[in-house]
Parts: structure tokens; sequence; C-alpha cells
């Protein structure tokens, strides 16, 4: 093996990459330490160096510092500044003076537009006697706006549906979330060293022996699996790999099995697995007995897919099944690493809670050198209900959630549901959609599969607002008004998702574009000034929330053990209380509060420690671990972590609302 | 002399190593300081698991490369060698890369 991970980190010249500065002149330019984020939106989020020249971006590289990316970037990054630099990128706010789709625009101020879209909706929502659930606002999947678009759709805007158009269902990440929350508890990813500062030379961290690449081809886009290239460096320290994919992939060509599975027929090959894995008592015990709830009923619902059965619909040698079955559970660690099209099949939950299944059977969760379940960064959990808290409540009980066009089912997630929006759009039931917002998104391109009906939807909406770094084909084509927002290079924010807490710093200036945050501020105070002048009156504010409470409700009465005295309840904490319709119930509160505290006075270093009386998401759900603590620890260095939570075990959904990617 | 060592059985052919270098020597469309090589993919019959499939990669050094002359000078990684994804690329003294090579995979070694 030519990798040694301590060789690198002992053979970087630390003077020559300034370690320990954030910021200093070298040949002219400023260089700046930072993360790179959305826009252009990624799921990544890489450490670099950003080289500017009075105030413009002029090259970027990788900071071999960073320990996530450790100065490796891929070709995006690497030329980050052709996108940022784009010499039609649009550099004020627009109103157009063509008709729709004409791409003729006048230029005109922020306060113009901001005023503009105020007025309009005085005059045409609310005082035409509609309600402001007649405002979609359309967000796209960038890692950190996916909370902050959302946050302004309840806070700036009062409309609880906000989420994506065009689709049917939710085919990105959401059954993968919905479909652990319930089933394990968390997000799995492969443990690659990722929850440790020193990576792959920390002392607790062992290599997978065994990765299964399911659906999933990390080293073009891995999503939410963090950086694909990670596996290689598992795969030259030793880790041997599955892959189970139509196609040949590099993985395929370089792994010990390959299964060439009929497309979306993976469920039959997770129903054999557990077969192969249950028949042959192949599972871990330990863990099955401590953990696992059902293991004996899941054992007899599976008796009747064996490999054989498999193999006619999958169309492979049932051999090929066993043998790859028995190679993944016989492993001391193994990891599976899944892909989109666990989230683009007609049962892609079930897919998801199966294979969920084949972690915890094989107990190969939360244990060094396998699926990790993963944590935001300090617990900073903001997200689509966090948003919607501040959507008045007899405005958010006119959400339209599944039942509208689905009866009988049940909404339990954050976003408006798809299927439900483009009804409306389409019929106008249950009442008519006035108003179009997008942020962020691009739906006549990005959800290309239902563009001709999205333009069906769109065409005829009275008013369409689109913020973007780039006129797009559906700002072209939709918007009324274009407000330009800034880039990664020029934006001041922050990534939670996940470990570690990334900090963004703004390094260059593009015109008059403003940042999300910066419009979430400037539309608020235009909008909702009751509720932003008390609690987000400046971007800073709004920035120190985000950090202190992940946008939570906070009730200032109830001090945190270790940062707040008791103080009373000002006239504005009306507005901020959480409705019942908002999904949480007291108990969930309460176990919050328990599992949050250890955590919340270990945090108070980096952060201020509010306690959400709001739960957040992980704290209530269904959490499977290993008891013995090291392996926790070792789990998450970076990022104190709670006591395991005993007792909690795979029984059951959970009642939570994950938040969405 | 220093060299680059590439231990291409893992190079995943992402292309970073190509656009990092144009980047640094900022060439035009179509010349390049590193190019990508590719081989395959193709099965050995009788051959199973890793060893069926033929699938390579390896990044080919041009005349314009110039080591990264000004950027070693300063303690620098050169840029291919830096952002290089599957952390495959080495640089320095060929006789200590020479030394590196051990015969588990696949090694190329690259001088100017
Ligand atoms: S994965 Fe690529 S696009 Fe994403 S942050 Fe890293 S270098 Fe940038
Ligand atoms: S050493 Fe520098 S100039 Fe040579 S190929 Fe690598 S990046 Fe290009
Ligand atoms: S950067 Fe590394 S992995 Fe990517 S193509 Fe170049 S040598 Fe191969």
């Amino acid at each position: 093996m030519l990798f040694n991970y301590q060789e690198f980190l002992d053979g970087i010249d630390r003077e020559a990459y300034h370690a320990g500065e954030w910021q200093w002149e070298e040949d002219g330019y400023t260089v700046t330490r930072t993360y790179t984020y959305s826009a252009p939106g990624c799921h990544t989020s890489c450490g670099v160096l950003m080289y500017t020249k009075n105030g413009k971006l002029e090259k970027i590289e990788g900071d071999p510092l960073d320990p996530c990316a450790n100065g490796r970037l891929c070709m995006r990054c690497l030329n980050l500044e052709e996108g940022v630099n784009y010499a039609d990128r649009p550099k004020w706010p627009l109103k157009r003076v063509g008709a729709r789709g004409e791409n003729k625009w006048e230029r005109i101020s922020w306060e113009e537009a901001l005023d503009t879209i105020a007025e309009w909706i005085r005059v045409n929502i609310d005082e035409a006697g509609f309600g402001r659930e007649s405002i979609f606002v359309n967000h796209g999947t960038g890692r950190n706006i996916s909370s902050w678009v959302p946050f302004l759709g309840g806070a700036c805007l009062g409309t609880p549906n906000i989420g994506a158009i065009g689709s049917s269902g939710y085919s990105c990440y959401l059954p993968r979330t919905c479909g652990t929350a319930a089933s394990i508890g968390d997000f799995p990813i492969v443990d690659a060293s990722e929850g440790h500062a020193d990576r792959y030379a920390n002392p607790e961290w062992v290599r997978p022996d065994v990765v299964v690449i399911w659906g999933c081809e990390p080293l073009k886009s891995n999503a939410d699996g963090y950086l694909g290239h990670w596996l290689v460096a598992c795969m030259q320290q030793g880790t041997q790999f599955i892959s189970i994919d139509p196609q040949l992939t590099w993985w395929g060509a370089h792994a010990a099995y390959w299964l060439p599975l009929r497309p979306a027929t993976d469920m039959a090959i997770a129903l054999a697995w557990l077969h192969v894995i249950m028949y042959e008592e192949l599972e871990d015990r330990e863990f099955v007995d401590l953990w696992c709830a059902y293991y004996d009923e899941l054992k007899a619902y599976v008796e009747p897919f064996t490999p054989e059965w498999a193999g006619k619909i999958c169309e492979l040698d049932p051999e090929l099944i066993r043998e790859s079955a028995r190679f993944y559970a016989t492993a001391e660690r193994a990891a599976i690493q899944w892909g989109l099209a666990f989230d683009t099949q007609n049962d892609s939950i079930q897919l998801c809670q199966t294979v969920s299944n084949l972690m915890s059977i094989t107990g190969n969760i939360d244990k060094p050198g396998t699926n990790l379940l993963v944590r935001n960064g300090f617990e900073i959990n903001p997200g689509y209900a966090t948003a919607q808290l501040y959507c008045p409540p007899e405005t958010f009980a006119k959400k339209l959630t599944v039942d509208v066009t689905h009866p009988g089912y049940v909404h339990f997630i954050g976003m408006a549901d798809c299927d439900a929006v483009n009804h409306a759009f389409e019929t106008g039931e249950p009442y008519p959609m006035k108003m179009f917002w997008s942020q962020g998104a691009n739906a006549i391109t990005c959800t290309g599969n239902a563009a001709p009906r999205i333009y069906q939807m769109l065409e005829n909406v009275e008013f369409c607002v689109v913020a973007d770094p780039y006129l797009t084909p559906t700002a072209v084509a939709f918007a009324d008004i274009f407000l330009p927002l800034k880039t990664t290079a020029e934006r001041d924010s922050m990534r939670v998702w996940w470990t570690p807490l990334r900090a963004m710093k703004s390094v260059s200036e593009w015109y008059e574009a403003k940042s999300d945050e910066e419009l979430i501020v400037a539309l608020g105070n235009k909008m909702n000034p009751e509720l932003f002048q008390k609690r987000w009156p400046t971007l800073d504010a709004l920035l120190q929330d985000y950090l202190d409470t992940g946008f939570n409700i906070v009730d200032p009465r109830r001090a945190s053990p270790t940062s707040r005295p008791a103080a009373p309840r000002p006239a504005w904490w009306r507005c901020l209380t959480p409705t019942p319709t908002s999904g949480r119930s007291t108990t969930t509160t309460a176990r919050a509060a328990s599992s949050r505290s250890s955590r919340t006075s270990a945090a108070t270093s980096t952060t201020t420690s509010a306690r959400p009386i709001a739960s957040t998401r992980r704290a209530c759900c269904a959490r499977t671990a290993r008891p013995a603590s090291p392996r926790r620890r070792a789990a998450s260095s970076w990022c104190p972590s709670p006591p395991s939570a005993p007792g909690a075990s795979t029984r059951g959904p959970s009642t939570t609302s994950p938040s969405t990617p | 002399m220093k060299g680059i060592l590439i231990n291409y059985e893992f190079c995943t052919g992402c292309h970073s190593c190509e656009v990092a270098c144009k980047k640094h020597l900022d060439l035009p469309a179509g010349e390049f300081g590193i190019k990508l090589s590719e081989t395959g993919p193709f099965e050995y019959a009788g051959k199973a698991g890793a060893d069926h499939w033929e699938w390579t990669y390896l990044p080919v050094m041009t005349k314009a490369c110039d080591m990264c002359a000004d950027r070693t000078a300063k303690g620098k990684l050169p840029m291919c060698v830096q952002h290089c994804q599957a952390w495959c690329m080495y640089y320095g003294e060929v006789e200590d890369l020479a030394k590196k090579m051990d015969g588990s995979s696949r090694c190329a070694l690259f001088t100017r």
C-alpha cells in the first residue's frame, strides 16, 4: 500500500500553506481559507483557498490543511472562478418588460423590487380575499439553501406551501431519510473516517472490510454520502467492494462481486440477502438481541424470498446473490453506500427499510468502518419544519398535504406534497395558486422529465418571482421580477449538514447581488416587520440565531443550563408559539430536552446554547446504537455526542418529521 | 531529480489533475500539461472478481509540464498532485518515489 495518511500530513509544508491563518496576502492576492457551498451548489463543501484581487475572485485551490477534502477538489470548484465571474451573470434586480419568455428586462432597484412584491401580495392576495397559502415557494437542493428558503417561505411570505413542483411523490433522498428515520433512527453514511479531525490516522478508526456500492456512482455524484473518493482511500487501505448496478461502473470493474441486476429490482436482492443472512444464521446475534425488535417476525416474512426467487426477477445467477450476501454479512465491518436509485423506485420506502434491516441485523451500525448514523455539527438542525413554525397557524392548517390527492394518507414531512401542489396549480383546488416564488431552483430544467407539465402549470400564474445567481430558463420563461443572488464566493454563511460545522466567508462582491440570507433579512423586514425587528433585524442577528437555535422557537423564559438566566416572556412571544399542527408533542419535547442536555453544555465553547422547546428531528428518533460507548465516541469526535439512547430500538416508526435535504 | 509517481491502479479518471494543471499553466482549450488516457473496459475470460475487468486510466504528462516549478520552490505541492481526488499521485525525489513503489499495485513514474 502506497497510501499513507500520516506521511501526507507530515509532508505538508505548513508554513507554505499558512497554517493557523484564515486570511493573508500572497503575491499581490488576498488569500482566504474558507469552504464552498451553494451557489453553485454541492452536497459536499470542500475546504478551499480563494485568491482575490480588488474584491474579485481570481483563482481557487484546495486547502491541503482542511481535514474534509485535504486539498483535493473536483473540476467544479477548480473552475469556480468562471461561474462566479460569468459575464452574463445578472448584476441587479430586473423587471420583465417583454412577454414572458422574451427575455426582455429593465433594471430596477432592490427597493422597487421588494416594494413591487409586497404591494402585489397586499392587493392581489390579502385584499383580494385569498390566503398566503396561495403563494408557492420552490427551492432547489443546495444543502444550506434548503433550510434558508423554506424559512423565507414561512417567516417572510407566510405560506406553508414550500417544496418541489412537477414531480410525483418525493424522488430525491426523502424516501431514504424517512425510511431510515422509521427503522434505524438516522441517516446512515459509510464511515470513511469523516467523523475524525485526524481522519484515517485516528487510532479508533478502522477501515471497512466490505463496502456495498448500491444504486450509486460515488465518483460522479455522492450527494449525501460525502466525498465519493474517500471510498478510493478505503480501497487503497484494503476495503473490498460489491457493486449492485445495472451498469458497469468503475466500482463494478474493481469489485469482488458485481451484480448487474435488471433495473429497479433492487428490492428482490435486498429480500434475498435478508433470507440468506437469516437462514444461514450469519446475523450479529449480540446486536440483534440487544437492539433489534421483531427479528423473528422478519425472519418468517422473508422465508419465501430465496436467491432463486430473486434471481428470476433480477435476471441474476442465484449463487451470485447468495455469495455476495455472505460476503457482506461475514465481514467484520461492512457498510452500504446507497444512491438516488433507491428513491426513484416505486417501492422506494420499502427498499430503504429493507436495506436498513440489512445494516441492523448484521450489526453494521455505528461502529468504526460500518454505516454511521451521522449528525449535524453541534446539533444545529434547521429544516423545513423549523421554517414552518413561523407561518401563522391558520394558514399552516391549509398546507397542501398528501391527502389532497391521496385520501386517507397522512402527511408527516415538512414539504408541501408534490402531487397536491401540482393538483392545486392545475385545477385551482383546494384553492387557486396565485404566486410562484423560485429561489435556487430551476424547475423547468431540473425537473426536466416534467418540463411540459410545469410549463403549463406556471405560464398562467399571475405573479412569479425568481431569485437566482443566473438567469435560468425558469427565470426567462416566467419571472416578473428577477432577484440576483450571490454565489458561495460572495456569501457569509455556514454549513451544518453533518459534521464538521463549516464556515463560509465572503471574499468577493458581485454588483448588487444579495445572499439568500440578506434577501431573507430584507424581505422579512418588509413583509413581517413585527417579527423580524424583534428577532432578525440584521444579517448578523439572523446568522447568530441560526447557530444558536437553528431557527427553532425559543422560549426565552427557559434558560439553557449554562448560559441564560430566566427572563419574562416578551409580548412577541405569542407569534413564536408553536402550533399543535406542527406535529410536535410534549413527550417529544421532554425527551429532546433530556437527550440534548449533555451535548448542550459541551457545545457552548463555540455556540451559545439556547435550548429549543420544539424538538429537533434527531432527538426523538428511535435510535439504534451499540451500548459500548467507545464506538460512539469514535464515530463523532468532531462533535460532542449524546449518550446513546438505551431502550431505543428498531421498533415502530417515530412520529417525527425528518428535516429534509 | 524530481518526479511524479502515479499509482494509477487507483486513478478513477476524474480529470481533476487535468483541470488543475490547465488552471496553473493557463492553457487554452485543446492544450494540456497532463492528459488522461483510458484503457477498457474489457473482460478477461476465465478471471473472476476484481481481476475480471480491465478499466485503467493513466494521466500522461506532456511537454508543457514544468513540474510546477514556482509552486514547489515555495514548498507547495504541484497542482495535479494536490488536487488528485483518488490520492494516487505523489511528488518528490525520484529515488524516494521509486522506493515507494512496493509492487502491491500498478505505478508509473514520470519525470521531465
Ligand atoms: S465536491 Fe467538488 S463542487 Fe463540491 S465542494 Fe468539493 S470541489 Fe466543490
Ligand atoms: S506538475 Fe504542474 S505543470 Fe506538471 S502536470 Fe502537474 S500541474 Fe501540470
Ligand atoms: S486527479 Fe488523480 S484520479 Fe483524477 S484523473 Fe488525475 S490521476 Fe486520476
